[in-house]
């Protein structure tokens, strides 16, 4: 991997990120011990891993809610340790537990987030009615969102990620906690950031998502990256053919050392 | 021009906090329009009762049995009794009564004459008694303090025999020189402070309490749904990874904070002068001292100007920003509502303790003006007097400013997103990370408990022996019974989880060297502590060790001096702090153990020495990892005490003593 050619092309890099918690009670746990990672622009990444492996950890460091105990991070070409503002404006983060404020309706929501984003009003008007029509969010647009289905807030939270039209997209664990007929809206919303050039980081441990979407896929296991490629790269790697299986023979090569694995398995609160 | 980021998204923020307190009718009718209007309903609630109660006391006839044989003009005190209407005067014979004399104690016998002559505990029983010497004749009055019939009656009773006694002087006056001798030397009272005094002294009392209550009320329910709720609802996260600088997003919710407790107040303090000014109540008497003006209470007495008003909010203005940067702490701090709603009250109540000095006749001094709160709450209260000092006021407003930055200087860091984060965690999690802690705060507990019942009792009845046995008997049993399940749970021996270890002589020899300075300290915080709560004459340091005195210096020395150093430190910072230190940080071991440490010398007087040796010694613990340098200290200390050792020269040996215990590492890892 060229870091200095490729600088320009990639949406997000990261290079030997490592970050450690400082727990009162079990000292320092490592959640990532040295995480390479990179994705192109218009590229849709799954991030796959068992629980506690550090997906969301990395996914955190990116988007600027931890700072890296050591090793850099990329994204859009602005370092997250240096700028973290610049980077939170080309981003668009969503995770499996974010919120939205009860007593405010989808267009309050929306206006709320592209003015912390420092839209101009006109601009911000423009595009909220642009993203309402788009999301079929009209008829609900002004009823308070604790009055919204399930289906229909994930709508407005992903209308909210994406209001400010963000190069990159971060979402942890999007489909968690979703229905049927909401998650696959939700895969339907990631498929088609792919025609727009926005690139997708996403993690998941769903596989047959994984399998649908992504241009590529990453194995991340005791805060580390074992492999990362196309699936059909993977499977030759690995001389295996289906997504499960690949990961399995990927988690069993790269998990030697029993002695770690149950500090990885605790570091698993934190990510 | 565009605005900065930072303005910008304090701009939004702030917006959004504000309206989403609008949209939110229930926490602002409860919060804040309810209490506004509670105010008339109480104060007319309380003036009905009062009169109710008041008007069906005067109309109930009471009953007043006397004796009255031997006393001079006898008929003429009847008259006066009976002008007292409604009221039932009886004459009985209490022959029986004249010779029971019990002194000041009532025997049993004398308590059942009583009840028959009067009637039953409703009456009183006046009794005229021979008595050697002049006056020939003296009067007692008999009554049953709890019945509130009886009261009345005595208070019947009371106004007729002064009117008696008053004719009775001036007749015997005029008798012997012709005219009365006091003529001429009668007293009547002017009151020469202006109604706007007046009225802003009373008020004064009351309005720092209130304005703390208020303000906590009002700004909690934002700070609640600002920081803990919006966490427990998960859209803090997504806030914190907009392009907008954390300290702008708790600049602008400390700000709706204050709007809301601001308003609270104002609506609220406007409520209740409205009330006063329009005479439908009074300030309840229990705010008013001795010699308040009496005047004061009517409506003409508040005629505080808008002047002193103005002033009042200006001095406490500090303390306003203080309380809502307090209350955006606790509830930054916690992770969900409800934790941060358990929070409050114990924030609350400890800051009506400043703010209710303001109800008591403590003068504003240099070092109250510089305590949080405590300052603002005297100095609202003499502006309100029109007797606030300027260059007091001005250092109280310095210091309560310099108290409020730092809060704010605090607050500015509570949105961390790495703490946030890493605190993360079900209640479950959390429940089982306090496990330790928990269980050695339940002995102490029991400690304490165990202590004031036990230990009170057996003092009462011995007091060296009573001693000896509360600290050998009760406290070791104790230390270990409660170490042995945290020793357990820790897998460790019990003389390592007491701290039982060696020592490093460094330690040691701090502990020693500072002690001199710690009872400097405590004797001029128990002086500062004895100006602003006076002691009670029976609890003078000289008394409290009476029963001691008959004992040998080395008796004392032994059980004053060593025996707490032993025994105390074994329980408290052995077995308490061995719990503890597993779970918390060492602020939190310091402030529990002094919370505790204070409360098991169960004397308010004692509490503030006792929970800043607390500290000290748990401090010294944990630094050292060792409990015998606590041991010394608290040996030291106590005995200087004793000893009445008061030599500010020896002051000085803590700076060498502070040295050791900073530059020398501590003994051995006891914690893992």
């Amino acid at each position: 991997m060229s870091v200095e050619s490729g600088a320009e092309s990639l949406a997000i890099e990261a290079v030997g990120l490592r970050k450690v918690f400082v727990d009162p009670r079990r000292g320092a746990v490592e959640a990532l011990c040295g995480l390479d990672l990179d994705c192109r622009r218009g590229e849709i990444y799954g991030l796959l891993g068992p629980n506690g492996a550090g997906k969301t950890t990395t996914l955190r460091v990116l988007a600027t809610l931890l700072a890296p105990t050591s090793g850099t991070a990329r994204v859009d070409g602005i370092d997250v340790a240096t700028d973290p503002l610049e980077v939170r404006r080309r981003i668009g983060f969503l995770s499996g537990t974010t919120g939205l404020y009860p007593r405010l309706s989808p267009r309050e929501t929306l206006s709320y987030f592209g003015r912390l984003h420092g839209l101009e009003p006109e601009e911000l008007q423009r595009r909220t009615e642009a993203i309402l029509d788009r999301f079929g969010m009209r008829e609900y647009a002004d009823a308070r969102c604790e009055s919204l289905s399930t289906g229909q807030r994930q709508r407005v939270s992903i209308a909210r990620a994406v209001l400010h039209d963000p190069p990159v997209l971060i979402l942890d664990e999007p489909t968690t906690g979703l229905d049927v007929l909401a998650s696959s809206a939700m895969i339907e919303f990631i498929e088609s950031r792919r025609a727009a050039g926005t690139c997708v980081l996403f993690s998941t441990h769903v596989l047959s998502e994984a399998e649908r979407l992504c241009d590529r896929i990453g194995v991340i296991f005791r805060g580390r990256l074992l492999a990362a490629g196309t699936l059909p790269e993977l499977s030759q790697r690995t001389g295996k053919r289906w997504l499960a299986d690949v990961f399995l023979e990927l988690v069993r090569r790269g998990g030697p050392d029993p002695a770690s694995a149950s500090s990885a398995g605790e570091g698993g609160g934190a990510s | 021009m565009r605005p900065r980021p930072g303005v910008r998204a304090f701009r939004a923020v702030l917006a959004a906090e504000l309206l989403l307190l609008l949209r939110d009718r229930r926490a602002l009718l409860l919060a804040v329009v309810l209490p506004t209007l509670l105010f008339p309903l109480i104060f007319l609630g309380q003036r009905w009762l009062e009169g109710a109660s008041r008007r069906a006391m005067e109309q109930r006839t009471v009953r007043v049995a006397c004796d009255l044989d031997g006393l001079e003009s006898a008929e003429r005190l009847v008259e006066l009794l009976r002008e007292e209407a409604p009221i039932e005067v009886l004459r009985v014979d209490a022959s029986r009564l004249r010779v029971i004399d019990s002194g000041g104690t009532v025997s049993p016998q004398e308590r059942e004459e009583v009840g028959r002559l009067a009637g039953g505990a409703d009456g009183v029983l006046l009794v005229a008694r021979r008595v050697g010497g002049e006056p020939p004749v003296a009067l007692r009055l008999y009554f049953d303090g709890v019945n509130d019939t009886a009261l009345q009656a005595r208070r019947r009773a009371d106004r007729a025999l002064d009117a008696f006694q008053t004719e009775l002087r001036a007749r015997r006056a005029e008798e012997k020189i012709g005219r009365d001798p006091a003529r001429g030397l009668e007293l009547s009272a002017v009151d020469v402070a202006s109604a706007a005094d007046a009225g802003g002294a009373l008020l004064g009392r009351i309005l720092p309490l209130l304005a703390v209550i208020v303000l906590l009320s009002g700004g909690s329910y934002v700070a609640l749904s600002a920081f803990a709720g919006e966490r427990e609802a998960g859209t803090l996260e997504t806030l914190l990874v907009q392009p907008a600088p954390a300290a702008a997003v708790v600049a602008a919710k400390f700000t709706a904070v204050l709007i809301a407790g601001l308003l609270t107040l104002l609506l609220n303090a406007g409520s209740v002068l409205l009330c006063l000014r329009a005479g439908l109540g009074s300030i309840p008497g229990s705010f008013v001292g001795v010699g308040a003006p009496a005047g004061a209470e009517g409506p003409a007495g508040l005629a505080v100007g808008a002047a002193r008003l103005l002033g009042g909010s200006l001095v406490f203005l500090p303390a306003a920003v203080l309380l809502c940067a307090l209350l955006c702490l606790v509830c930054g701090r916690a992770r969900t509502f409800r934790e941060g709603q358990f929070t409050l009250l114990p924030l609350m109540l400890v800051c009506l303790v400043p703010a209710g000095l303001a109800s008591q006749d403590v003068d504003l001094d240099w070092l109250l003006a510089a305590l949080p709160l405590a300052g603002p709450a005297l100095a609202l209260r003499d502006v309100l007097r029109g007797d606030l000092r300027l260059p007091v006021a001005a250092w109280m407003f310095a210091a309560n400013t310099a108290w409020a930055g730092i809060a704010l200087w605090h607050l500015a860091r509570t949105l961390d997103t790495e703490r946030l984060v890493q605190s993360e965690g079900g209640e479950e999690e959390i429940a089982q990370r306090s496990v330790q802690s928990r269980y050695a705060l339940r002995w102490a507990w029991v400690a304490v408990f165990l202590v004031y019942v036990l230990g009170g009792t057996l003092q009462a009845w011995n007091l060296p022996w009573g001693i000896f046995m509360t600290l050998w008997l009760l406290l070791p049993p104790l230390a270990l019974l409660s170490v042995r399940g945290t020793a357990g749970r820790a897998k460790e021996s019990l003389t390592r989880a007491l701290s039982l270890v060696r020592p490093r002589l460094a330690h040691a020899l701090g502990a020693v060297l500072i002690a001199p300075a710690l009872s400097t300290l405590a004797r001029i915080v128990f002086d500062w502590q004895r100006s602003v709560l006076p002691l009670p004459s029976h609890l003078e340091q000289g008394d409290l060790l009476e029963g001691l005195t008959g004992l040998g210096l080395p008796m004392r020395l032994f059980l004053l001096a060593l025996s707490p150093a032993l025994c105390e430190e074994l329980f408290f910072r052995g077995a308490l702090l061995s719990g503890l230190r597993r779970d918390l940080g060492a602020v939190r071991c310091i402030a529990w153990q002094a919370l505790i440490f204070g409360a098991a010398h169960s004397s308010i007087y004692r509490f503030v020495p006792t929970a800043l040796l607390g500290m000290v010694l748990t401090a010294l613990t944990l630094r050292g990892r060792s409990l015998f340098p606590a041991i010394l200290l608290h040996a030291t200390y106590n005995g200087l005490l004793l000893l009445e050792v008061d030599r500010p020269g020896l002051c000085w040996l803590a700076v060498p003593g502070l040295l050791l215990l900073t530059l020398a590492k501590p003994a051995s890892e006891v914690r893992d």
